[in-house]
């Protein structure tokens, strides 16, 4: 599905990926943990096609095709999707009018014919249901004045609308409570698929509970050092990320 | 003022001069002869001028202007707001075209141009013409009372509310081209009227020079929205000066997305209890466009509300100004008055003079005013462009949620949708512009 090879990316002059390699096969979930600082966002960040950081090596194949070559619109048309871990407020747009121009433009560009009318709401209803998403907040302004839970939800919600074949959940359980942790990976479970692959970011081994993964990464200072079964999780959650600190760096 | 300055002057009034207009009833003429002696008198606005810091009309004055027929369209495909149930008054060139126009007869309505109404309806004409907009000071006012041939007159009588609106179409065509549109809006006391001006123009240079009176009576309603869609080279001064009796409603919008050099003035003279005042409008320029709001709202008297929101977007180099200013009188306790200006700069080059100001002389008041200026959100536009939308698209959404506010008091759903989309079209042509 996805083959990250080498990859090194900056922030204005800061190194912040230094040789990641990373292959996903397709119906695989990979969790990615480390740190702080450690550059699990930045990864996310450049695989959907953030503008402020600068890949500087490596490439990234999505189904055999360079998706480093690609604007975030046309990753989202190629199946990439980005849960964010802060969802942007945008006062003024409507969540279903948002999704509805989303839908439409990644059908045109696959060429393919957009959704009918009932058939959109057929799924907003569908999806709605599958995040426990309530319909008061489907049709207010993208997330304005939604919760954090809330936001995390229209986050799942909009990876249900979009059915992306990979998708990036970065720190999607940062800020959930228990009952919308529970939720949000219910939605995650229901949506996998042998045709599908996930890369969780997360700091804690808490949703790992709830999304078992196949493998489980440590990143640190823009590698991965570290791979090992779902087991591993539970290790670092004992252990700590200390281990890291071989030369005194602040993990 | 020099020598230079006053031959220019004078040659720029003799292009307008040509063929002029003289009134025979009532003292219409009297009004144009006060106004041309005021011209004389007063000097052509420079940067030095407070009120005009921002804006340069000098390059008006260096090019000669003339009121001259234009091209009529054959139907007003284009022109027209669809779906949009209204009277139409049709002006090219500032010339009344009477086959593109229909009125339809409402009881205690007159809708009428100018030159009827001075027949018709002198005595209101009279009453009221050239005593809301100031031709003493203002030169561009003084120029308009003193030159105009047409105009519009609309006079709801007391307790008649109209059932629909009326559109006045301004279309300007041709090189070289000035007129000079000269409304009045009388609402006497608990009557409604609800006023579309839209403004329409080729490639031609010209220069607008329009004035609007607006006369509200007690519990009148008046709802006046201009919409200005001039050509690249246009040069577009317009004027509304509004007075509002105790208990009245006056609304207005200004929606430019079109003209070279812009200035709406609307100076708004509250002097009655318990009034309402909304000035609403968006402009969106790119290339060298200069467009220029200034607002007054003045209130007289206490137990009043006003609600300003205007916002700008900019792409080129485009220059916009904002200068909003809320008088709060000595006595007048208890206003209310929200005064708001945000933009939006889509280029290193545009540039954005924002100053909402209040003067307040009363204690007992609740006044705010903010102004913000800023980039695209960038962090929206990832958002929505993470999602499969173009960036064209989300911009066009990004520009359109921004301007949203400004469209609520479009009370029409067929004219706001009709704004919507001229604000979306300029968007996509601003969207080249965005750096």
């Amino acid at each position: 599905m996805i083959k990250i090879k080498n990859l090194h990316a900056e922030i204005e002059g800061n190194k912040i990926l230094n040789g990641v390699n990373l292959e996903i096969n397709a119906g695989e979930i990979h969790a990615i943990m480390g740190p702080n600082g450690s550059g699990k966002s930045t990864l996310a960040s450049v695989l959907a096609g953030r503008e402020e950081y600068e890949v500087t090596r490596g490439e990234v194949e999505l189904m055999g095709e360079n998706l480093l070559d690609l604007e975030p619109n046309e990753r989202a048309a190629a199946g990439v999707f980005l849960a964010f871990q802060y969802p942007v407020e945008i006062p003024g747009v409507s969540n279903m009018n948002f999704l509805k121009t989303a839908l439409k433009s990644i059908k045109e560009f696959k060429g393919e014919k957009p959704y009918t009318a009932k058939e959109f709401l057929q799924m907003v209803k569908k999806n709605q249901e599958l995040v426990g998403l309530s319909g008061r907040l489907a049709n207010r302004s993208v997330n304005e004045g939604f919760s954090g839970g809330e936001k995390k939800r229209n986050e799942i919600f909009q990876m249900a609308m979009l059915d992306p074949k990979f998708a990036i959940l970065d720190e999607t359980d940062s800020g959930l409570d228990i009952d919308a942790l529970k939720t949000v990976a219910d939605g995650v479970n229901q949506l996998k698929s042998p045709e599908k692959s996930f890369l969780l970011i997360t700091h804690y081994q808490r949703l790992l509970d709830y999304i078992v993964p196949d493998f489980v990464h440590v990143l640190h200072k823009g590698q991965i050092v570290k791979t090992g079964p779902k087991e591993l999780a539970l290790e670092l959650e004992e252990k700590g990320y200390d281990w890291l600190k071989e030369d005194g760096v602040e993990a | 003022m020099s020598m230079e300055n006053t031959e220019k002057k004078d040659k720029f009034l003799a292009g307008l001069m040509k063929n002029p207009t003289a009134d025979t009833v009532g003292n219409q003429q009297q009004l144009r002869e006060e106004a041309y002696k005021a011209i004389h008198s007063l000097n052509f606005p420079t940067l030095k001028d407070e009120r005009w810091k921002y804006t340069r009309v000098a390059g008006i004055l260096k090019k000669d202007f003339e009121h001259k027929p234009g091209d009529v369209p054959e139907s007003l495909t284009g022109f027209e707001i669809p779906d949009y149930k209204s009277d139409v008054l049709v002006f090219v060139n500032g010339i009344f075209n009477n086959e593109l126009s229909h009125v339809e007869k409402q009881n205690g309505i007159h809708v009428l141009t100018l030159a009827q109404g001075k027949v018709e309806h002198y005595d209101v004409i009279d009453k009221w013409m050239g005593t809301i907009a100031d031709h003493h000071s203002h030169i561009f006012t003084a120029m308009n009372t003193a030159f105009h041939k047409s105009g519009v007159l609309i006079y709801a009588e007391k307790k008649a509310i109209a059932q629909h609106p009326v559109h006045i179409i301004d279309i300007t065509n041709g090189e070289g081209v000035t007129h000079a549109p000269r409304n009045l809006f009388v609402a006497e006391d608990d009557a409604g009227l609800k006023i579309t001006h839209s403004f329409h123009g080729d490639a031609g240079e010209n220069f607008i020079n329009g004035v609007n009176e607006v006369y509200l009576g007690r519990h009148a309603e008046v709802e006046y929205q201009m919409i200005q869609q001039n050509g690249k080279k246009s040069n577009h001064i317009h004027s509304t000066d509004v007075y509002q009796s105790e208990g009245s409603t006056f609304t207005s919008g200004a929606f430019t997305v079109g003209g070279k050099l812009i200035r709406n003035e609307i100076n708004v003279s509250v002097n009655g209890e318990n009034c309402e005042t909304r000035l609403n409008g968006s402009f969106m320029g790119g290339d060298k466009h200069h467009f220029d709001n200034h607002t007054i709202i003045d209130h007289l008297v206490p137990l009043c509300n006003s609600h300003e929101n205007y916002k700008g977007i900019l792409g080129g180099k485009a220059t916009g100004v904002f200068n909003g200013k809320v008088f709060v009188r000595k006595d007048a306790q208890k206003i209310n008055a929200f005064q708001s200006n945000q933009n939006i700069l889509l280029s290193d080059d545009a540039v954005i003079n924002s100053k909402p100001e209040l003067e307040i002389y009363a204690d007992d008041v609740k006044c705010s005013h903010g102004s913000t200026t800023g980039q695209l959100d960038e962090e929206a536009l990832f958002y929505l462009m993470s999602r499969g939308m173009k960036k064209t698209d989300a911009i066009n959404l990004l520009v359109n949620a921004f301007t949203a506010e400004t469209l609520e008091y479009v009370s029409a759903e067929a004219l706001s949708n009709y704004i919507s989309a001229l604000i979306e079209k300029r968007s996509d042509e601003l969207n080249n512009q965005y750096a």
